[in-house]
């Protein structure tokens, strides 16, 4: 990993996206890394050390860390840990996609290309998620973002 | 979840002060969801610190309007503990 303001996303990503051939990964970052989002599949944690974390790149319309198959009605991803690490969405320095306006309201809100509101961690579809000891900093909207979580069998 | 720190800053852009912290909850759930568990977590945000949501938006079926994209729909928010919530 690059890191010191170098676009580590292709390197981390590679390394996540071992667990979608079915290995457990445990990706440790000892250090600071820019990302434009990264993608957990199932048996994945991510755990930072040493005050590591991520900072999510200017420009980058997306969550910082998501799981891989999002989902609103069936479990797709499982066992997704996040641990120790400072998150930092770069809120105040984003430039974005020009701003959507809910009828009738007057504010921002920051989507996705696909409607999905912008946010720090975002889990759609994932069994047994854990996050722990971990600050999220700045997000575009919703700093933790959780949806559809309800234990069942986890859909191929 | 356990231990965990939200910051949404405080909100600065010009011209909307009054909703410039729209959005920007804390920890935000959307159903159906079982068995949660949060111990410990400080938050600063500019809306909602902690949301629970069976329903969202406004809207009478997220499942069919998409308001919050098309990965969000609605249910229940069952076998919730919450403890340390600052």
């Amino acid at each position: 990993m690059n890191g010191g303001g170098t676009d580590d996303t292709t390197i981390l990503q590679a390394v996540l996206d071992r667990a979608a051939r079915g290995v457990s990964v445990h990706l440790v970052i000892d250090g600071t890394a820019l990302v434009s989002g990264l993608n957990a599949c199932g048996n994945t944690t991510i755990e930072c050390v040493a005050g590591g974390g991520l900072y999510l790149k200017d420009g980058s319309n997306r969550a910082i860390i998501r799981n891989a198959h999002r989902s609103r009605d069936a479990i797709t991803d499982e066992h997704i840990t996040i641990r120790g690490c400072f998150l930092n969405g770069t809120r105040y320095v984003k430039t974005v996609r020009p701003p959507l306006y809910l009828e009738g309201m007057k504010f921002e809100i920051p989507r996705e290309p696909d409607g999905t509101y912008i946010s720090g961690l975002q889990f759609f579809g994932v069994n047994d998620l854990t996050i722990e000891n971990t600050t999220l900093w700045h997000a575009r909207s919703f700093s933790i973002w959780v949806a559809n979580a309800l234990m069942r069998a986890v859909s191929p | 979840m356990r231990n965990i720190v939200t910051d949404s800053g405080i909100p600065t852009e010009e011209g909307q002060p009054w909703s410039a912290g729209a959005l920007q909850d804390g920890l935000h759930f959307n159903g159906p969801i079982r068995y949660l568990t949060i111990d410990g977590a400080k938050i600063r945000s500019g809306d909602d610190g902690f949301a629970l949501n069976a329903n969202d938006a406004g809207t009478d079926d997220m499942g069919t309007d998409n308001e919050m994209g098309p990965y969000v729909s609605q249910g229940l928010i069952t076998d919730v503990a919450v403890s340390n919530l600052q």
